[in-house]
């Protein structure tokens, strides 16, 4: 008995030292929830959120607070993008300016969208009017994502923003992405 | 139970006991056990009876399971093994955050994996309300927040139905 405890406590040992390898530095928050039940612990859902698409994750953030701050820390971002793009096959669509809209100057009804969608269509070039199509694995649509700029007719310059619209099969339609921080960011991984 | 086409350096199998926290003990042999990384450094050190005081013996029972199967696992079973994965992972959600907390705790990264990607696969298209209810969150956003915060990504909430079910 004596000799089984010590074992206990040896193992329990053993594994904080594997926690501590393991633990990542920005990776701090309390346990969540604190109603009756058991929750499920902070590092926990830390493995299993990363594995959702970005439009659930986005959805997500309305579960609490704890996990709106999860969802929108960088390094879980980072993490996200990893596993979607292990996960996910891009399929190239379109390759030509075929079926795009006709009014590119003001996008009529802005939808904002934080950039890790724009990441998840795999490497894109910077250059303007550029097409990718992926595969949403969240709702197996294909989409594209046009990213475009624009010439300023009254600096005679071209405008320094990327502009970026996504096209649903699905739904044969297109949205404008407007990014949090007014940036289209383009990842490559 | 037919994993011997592999040679092993020694003739005998090694036998190791797993005591699960309710006192049970299960008796493995080495080579199924070691694909449990904690008890795997737990071998190395010479140890032969593992205590885990955090796994009880309906989970440990589950977990023994998997990595029996999982111990077979060769070139031509695959199919197998992929419909051994699927059954796996069908209990309710309490049962998974169980076994996912010991395979997290044991270090059995084949299972963490598969655990973790089902339940992100079943909860993907859930309900807010339902994902709080299955990971017993209480909603600590004012009415006026919650909606501030839809807002933020207004078209994630649209686009059907969420499935508003706890299984």
């Amino acid at each position: 008995m004596e000799n089984g405890k010590w074992l206990g406590l040896l193992f329990e040992l053993r594994n904080a030292k594997l926690e501590i390898e393991k633990c990542d530095e920005d990776v701090k928050w309390q346990e969540l929830g604190n109603n009756g039940g058991r929750p499920l612990p902070e590092d926990l859902v830390m493995e299993i959120l990363p594995r959702l698409p970005v439009e659930s994750l986005l959805r997500f953030k309305c579960v609490s607070k704890k996990w709106y701050e999860i969802i929108k820390n960088s390094s879980f971002i980072k993490e996200q993008l990893y596993w979607s793009s292990k996960n996910t096959t891009p399929r190239i669509l379109i390759y030509d300016h075929a079926g795009c809209p006709d009014d590119d100057d003001s996008p009529p009804n802005p939808n904002p969208i934080t950039r890790i969608l724009v990441s998840n269509a795999a490497c894109v070039h910077k250059n303007s009017d550029y097409f990718q199509g992926f595969r949403d694995p969240m709702t197996d649509d294909y989409k594209v994502v046009w990213f475009r700029t624009f010439w300023d007719v009254i600096t005679h310059d071209i405008i320094p923003r990327l502009f970026a619209a996504v096209y649903s099969c699905s739904r044969d339609s297109w949205r404008i992405l407007q990014p949090e921080n007014g940036e289209i960011l383009v990842d490559r991984y | 139970m037919a994993s011997s086409s592999s040679s092993s350096k020694t003739g005998l199998k090694k036998m190791l006991t797993l005591k699960s926290s309710d006192g049970d003990e299960f008796e493995l042999e080495e080579s199924i056990v070691i694909q449990c990384q904690t008890i795997k450094h737990m071998v190395e050190d010479g140890f032969s009876l593992i205590p885990l005081q955090n796994v009880d013996t309906k989970t440990l029972t589950k977990i023994i399971e998997y990595m029996k199967k999982h111990a077979e696992k060769t070139e031509s079973n695959k199919e197998e093994i992929k419909n051994f994965n699927k059954e796996f992972v069908k209990g309710s959600f309490d049962d998974q955050f169980e076994l996912v907390s010991a395979a997290n705790y044991l270090h059995i990264n084949g299972l963490m994996d598969l655990l973790c990607q089902s339940i992100a696969d079943r909860i993907n298209n859930k309900s807010v309300r339902a994902v709080r209810e299955i990971f017993n969150i209480s909603n600590d956003y004012t009415p006026d927040e919650e909606e501030k915060v839809r807002d933020e990504h207004k078209w994630a909430h649209e686009g059907g139905e969420f499935d508003e079910s706890l299984d």
